[in-house]
């Protein structure tokens, strides 16, 4: 059984990061090197997870200050509302207020934006570069909506698909942090992009049903319910919410080998809540996994 | 008949502490920590404050790693994000936790040699929250965890209790993490009575704030051995005069809890927004309290601000105790 391993959504951010993003916030370094500066050091990140042998890993996004947060910015129609506690943790985003979702801003160039780090959304490294997106449904839930939830969730997916437009997307890692009844919403998403989603909570066959989309991947907690609805089927098997390192994993996943022929590892949530040096090693162990 | 007004706990620090703060020697640390701690209890009690709480917790930078760090067993790799680009150092709990030295014994020994006029109160981070901001990689379940906090945080209350002397100490357990995970209010209930336990002369107070469901602790308080509960109301409450309070629906299902019980609790209302810099009027704050007392007797009921004031400067924060007194006064004038 083949093992790769996947690095999604926002990535702790280094010391010289968490400084550099400070001192801009008192005015003291300008945009644009702050801007160049996210840049090199996602392009580190990126060195060290080819290092450790990670094969999928999308960006960083060191410049998002939550995960919903650049995008709820860049979309006319949403505001930004108070700060929420993200689920059960104590980590908070600003929750957006969903109006009227209209359009989409400019993502991919250099822009300023109010309450989060300037743009570009993205600092792509090369050609197979693997773009992240929050899930539809988690947006939703995770958003003051104003008018129907199911018209939002529409307009969301159009949203998407300009988004996917714009930067040619291939390849996109979606999470959705929150428990999702149904992921039918992603056969709205352009079919020509392979998606790897990764899920949150215990899954069901009911997620899936009158599901046409075949993903690439689908990531959770149980591979055998997932893999008729995807090419490969992943596994959330380390946990963002400890600094233990799950060495024990490999031997977990014995369990697999005669049923599948490849398998995808990940976190059961981004990394963000690790300490950087932890989430490092995480990496490195993650990476091992597949030597 | 009084309205006893009183500190929730954080002030802000005066720059010649708060800009080096980590940097100063243990004899420059407290010399201005020391001073500080004068400085801000005479603006409380400027202000007109009848409990001064521990004078702005000016010995300690924040409610987490202050404790965390003397306390063996816990390993601090590195901040974590608390939000945007805000941090705070989370401890992974790596193997037995055994209390290294007392967290609060400076603060309270200076403040017995110095007040002699004014009712302390002493805040000390409660074990729910100590176990659900730290990782576990040590014990076998997050009860477990919590409980071996409570265990360390009822030896520092002994300590402190034992430096106090004679006379009641009141030790206020905050516990703004207590509600997040609505299923673990066993854990709550079994950490914070373990914490106080059988210690004799204390006055005990529990403090919990945006939290998203109060009931949860209304549905635990005739098990918690918690005499007074310091809850914030102003920050979910309209900013403009009226009898209509939007913000204080909840002390009605306090009282009706109440009123089941013989041995009666006392709330501690939030009265002023620790977030915000507008300055709650007097009437408005008037307002608030008036409709506090449609359902809580007067003598079941202290004034504070939501939470510790350290986000605010110190001219605000002073502003803001001082109208809360002064709205206290002109209510009493009515009772």
């Amino acid at each position: 059984m083949e093992i790769r391993s996947l690095i999604y959504g926002l990535y702790p951010r280094s010391e010289k990061v968490r400084k550099s993003l400070s001192r801009w916030e008192r005015n003291m370094i300008s945009e644009r090197e702050v801007a160049e500066l996210m840049y090199e050091e996602s392009q580190l990140y990126y060195k060290m997870c080819k290092v450790n042998g990670i094969e999928l890993c999308s960006d960083p996004l060191f410049n998002w200050y939550d995960i919903l947060r650049p995008l709820s910015l860049s979309i006319e129609g949403i505001t930004l509302g108070s700060l929420t506690r993200y689920k059960e943790t104590n980590t908070f985003y600003r929750m957006p207020i969903i109006n009227d979702i209209i359009s989409l801003g400019e993502i991919n160039v250099f822009r300023s934006l109010k309450d989060n780090p300037p743009l570009p959304l993205y600092h792509p490294n090369d050609s197979d570069y693997l773009y992240f997106l929050p899930g539809i449904e988690s947006f939703i839930k995770m958003s003051r909506v104003r008018g129907e939830r199911k018209q939002r969730e529409d307009e969301m997916a159009n949203i998407y698909n300009d988004i996917i437009k714009k930067y040619s997307i291939k390849s996109l890692v979606i999470y959705e942090p929150m428990n999702v009844s149904n992921f039918s919403i992603y056969d709205k998403i352009s079919p020509s992009v392979e998606i790897l989603l990764v899920t949150s909570g215990k899954v069901d066959q009911n997620m899936f049903s009158s599901l046409a989309r075949k993903f690439y991947s689908i990531l959770s907690d149980n591979p055998y319910v997932v893999s008729k609805y995807c090419k490969i089927p992943g596994i959330t098997i380390v946990d963002a919410f400890n600094t233990h390192l799950e060495r024990d994993a490999l031997e977990k996943m014995k369990k697999y080998k005669d049923d599948f022929d490849e398998i995808i590892v990940t976190s059961n949530e981004y990394l963000d809540f690790l300490p950087r040096i932890i989430a490092d090693r995480k990496i490195e162990m993650m990476g091992s996994w597949g030597r | 008949m009084n309205l006893i007004t009183q500190e929730i706990g954080s002030f802000r620090k005066p720059d010649y502490l708060s800009s080096r703060f980590k940097t100063l020697n243990s004899k420059e640390f407290l010399e201005k920590a020391e001073r500080a701690t004068l400085e801000t209890i005479d603006l409380f009690k400027k202000a007109g404050l009848d409990n001064i709480g521990i004078g702005g917790e000016m010995f300690r930078w924040e409610m987490y790693e202050h404790p965390v760090r003397k306390i063996n067993g816990i390993e601090i790799y590195g901040p974590v994000r608390s939000f945007d680009n805000r941090f705070y150092n989370k401890g992974s709990v790596i193997s037995e936790l055994k209390k290294k030295e007392s967290f609060h014994s400076d603060e309270i020994k200076f403040l017995k040699n110095n007040v002699k006029d004014k009712d302390i109160k002493v805040p000390i981070t409660g074990p729910y929250t100590l176990m659900d901001w730290s990782f576990n990689e040590h014990y076998r379940s997050r009860m477990d965890l919590a409980l071996a906090f409570s265990n360390i945080i009822n030896e520092e209350i002994r300590e402190l209790k034992n430096i106090w002397g004679e006379g009641k100490l009141q030790i206020q357990i905050d516990e703004p993490a207590a509600t997040t995970h609505p299923d673990e209010m066993d854990i709550v209930l079994e950490s914070v009575n373990g914490s106080i336990s059988n210690i004799d002369g204390i006055e005990t107070h529990l403090h919990v704030c945006y939290s998203t469901d109060y009931d949860l602790i209304f549905k635990i308080i005739p098990d918690l051995k918690i005499d007074v509960y310091n809850l914030e109301f102003a920050n979910r409450d309209k900013i403009n005069k009226g009898k209509e309070r939007p913000g204080y629906g909840d002390i009605k299902r306090f009282s009706e809890v109440n009123e089941t019980m013989s041995r009666k609790r006392s709330l501690g209302v939030g009265v002023t927004d620790v977030h915000i810099d507008f300055v709650e009027p007097v009437d408005l704050i008037k307002d608030r309290i008036e409709y506090s007392l449609k359902y809580l007797d007067p003598s079941l009921m202290r004034l504070n601000p939501d939470c510790g004031l350290r986000t605010r400067s110190r001219e605000v924060g002073f502003q803001k105790l001082k109208n809360m007194v002064d709205a206290k006064n002109e209510v009493l004038k009515n009772l």
